[in-house]
């Protein structure tokens, strides 16, 4: 039996223009993502990696090129249509929330849509357990929380509808770095309770590395190189990964 | 020795309406050193930046202390007299440069505005020149250009530059690099260490990230709920921490051990402390069943490193 992967990305071609110049954000970016397996795309600012997942969450259209979720061609659907089976987590976690409605409410709304009904207090309990954050703060607005409260309430959003693929668009570089670091043990942990498959998308090559199984790195709209995290780590080829391996500060 | 000393703050005092969000912060800066203030978000960094630079934002004020730069007291000097030392004597880069440039004029614009506000003349090739180090290439197009149509990180090394421009005593960074990729952050980091070698800036650094100031710092201050926490040589706090939250910050950053990083559990005190109970202690791994007595006094753990607890583990 031939192994047909969760998603494929096959092909994917965008152009924008930029000060009335064509600029190629993908170029010819082929990729596949299999069931509960965690994909880690690095690369800088402009490199293409938001614009991709963009294109797999059906919130942008491609110029050329398909993608296939569990082998069936959805290119160009339209993001309702696959909501249920993959969403996104923004880097701006409170910018995504309706700034006029609580939590709760925002909570509720998503957990109607996937049910068709009311009864949801049961289950925004279970959310809270799955993200370690108490009930009291459902009762606030997005801007009374602080940053990494809010990126956890977005992932709670995301998984109350059980997808099979999360998307995570830079989701921890607006946090400073403990509370980052609790939103990547926080993902570890969701993707082993829920089966998860995550594409994971960062600018950091070494918070990838500690979460990831194998990393896609990305420049200037290509991909440069791929590979297990620990080939990518230890014995990088590209000389654009060297350098994103050498800009890595540690203590 | 005292001459050396550029800055000088002593038992610091800040608060945000009644609350204290800075208390009992006392620190120093020489001629020409980088010290770097780390804490995560809240911890009131940011505030003791503010202070030193007299910007009354929001209700924070300074209710006490002294802050002494080059023999001159700044929290009794009047706004005029502050505007003066502004620029060529103490620069700044805001943590989001975006916003405090002009959305509506061009960067020449505001560059010839503000060296001229200074004394300086508008050099274009001094500019171009401190573009091209921060990596700013087409430097002619960006001083045409408008500080909306350009990304965060450019505004911010557009910042810094202009911040360079000036040569000011002292640089005052409000988490400068937090929003850069690691690439553009290293090359800043770099070059504000550079910009130290040639100028005799010193540098006072505000980040929440210990690998830059792992990377940058001559000295180390930890901060945590508006307390200092620990205090000293960069290479003798990184390698010999004493203090469990310092120790905690230093798990958090990411590293290629191919593990995740550690994060602290629960949320720091959104107000400042009070003085009889270790602020931190509710989240400390180390923390006992008898409560800290002075959990604020420091105490030295060699010579030239401080800190107000040794962990009790």
């Amino acid at each position: 039996m031939v192994n047909i992967p969760l998603l494929q990305v096959s092909h994917a071609v965008r152009d924008y223009k930029r000060n009335g110049r064509q600029v190629r954000v993908l170029n010819d970016i082929s990729l596949y993502l299999n069931a509960g397996e965690t994909l880690g795309i690095v690369g800088e600012s402009g490199s293409g990696k938001s614009t991709l997942l963009r294109h797999i969450a059906c919130l942008d259209k491609l110029n050329s090129g398909s993608i296939f979720l569990r082998g069936q061609d959805y290119t160009g659907a339209k993001p309702r249509q696959i909501c249920r089976d993959i969403q996104m987590v923004f880097q701006d976690a409170v910018a995504s929330f309706d700034p006029r409605m609580t939590i709760r409410r925002s909570l509720c709304e998503t957990l109607r849509l996937r049910d068709g009904k009311d009864n949801t207090d049961a289950q925004i309990k279970l959310l809270m357990s799955y993200v370690g954050l108490p009930e009291e703060l459902l009762d606030r607005y997005p801007h009374q929380l602080s940053g990494g409260q809010c990126q956890r309430m977005a992932l709670a959003r995301a998984i109350s509808i059980v997808p099979a693929i999360l998307l995570c668009d830079e989701i921890t570089s607006a946090l400073d770095v403990s509370a980052q670091a609790q939103i990547v043990r926080l993902l570890a942990k969701l993707r082993t309770k829920l089966d998860l498959a995550i594409i994971f998308v960062s600018h950091d090559l070494a918070l990838v590395s500690g979460l990831c199984d194998r990393i896609m790195v990305f420049h200037e709209g290509k991909c440069v190189e791929e590979g297990t995290a620990r080939q990518i780590i230890s014995t990088p080829q590209a000389e654009y990964t060297q350098r994103l391996l050498s800009s890595v500060l540690t203590v | 020795m005292m001459e050396e000393q550029l800055l000088t703050v002593n038992d610091l005092h800040i608060s945000y309406g009644d609350a204290d969000v800075v208390s009992q912060v006392s620190f120093s800066v020489k001629k020409g050193e980088i010290v770097c203030i780390v804490g995560e978000s809240g911890c009131g960094k940011s505030s003791v930046l503010k202070a030193i630079l007299g910007l009354p934002s929001l209700e924070t004020v300074v209710t006490g202390g002294s802050i002494v730069f080059e023999g001159r007291e700044l929290t009794s000097m009047n706004t005029k007299q502050r505007c003066r030392l502004m620029g060529v004597e103490i620069g700044f880069v805001p943590q989001n440069p975006g916003s405090s440039f002009n959305p509506v004029r061009s960067y020449e614009q505001q560059f010839r505005e503000t060296l001229s506000s200074h004394g300086r003349r508008f050099d274009q090739a001094e500019v171009l020149d401190c573009f091209e180090k921060l990596h700013l290439t087409y430097g002619a197009d960006i001083l045409k250009s408008y500080p909306y149509e350009m990304s965060g990180g450019m505004n911010q090394r557009i910042a810094i530059a202009l911040a360079m421009l000036l040569r000011p005593k002292l640089l005052l960074c409000d988490e400068v690099t937090s929003a850069l990729d690691v690439t553009t952050q290293k090359l800043v980091v770099e070059e504000l260490m550079q910009f130290r070698e040639n100028c005799g800036t010193a540098i006072l650094f505000v980040t929440h990230n210990l690998g830059v100031a792992a990377k940058m710092a001559d000295i180390i201050i930890v901060m945590y709920a508006g307390h200092l926490m620990e205090y000293g040589q960069s290479k003798k706090v990184l390698k010999t921490p004493a203090h469990p939250y310092t120790k905690c910050l230093m798990v958090a950053v990411p590293d290629f051990s191919g593990e995740l990083p550690c994060g602290l559990d629960g949320q720091p005190p959104l107000e400042g402390a009070t003085m009889e109970t270790c602020a931190f202690e509710p989240r400390c791994p180390y923390a006992g069943d008898m409560p800290h007595k002075n959990p604020y006094k420091m105490k030295q753990v060699s010579d030239g490193h401080f800190s107000c607890c040794t962990g009790r583990a």
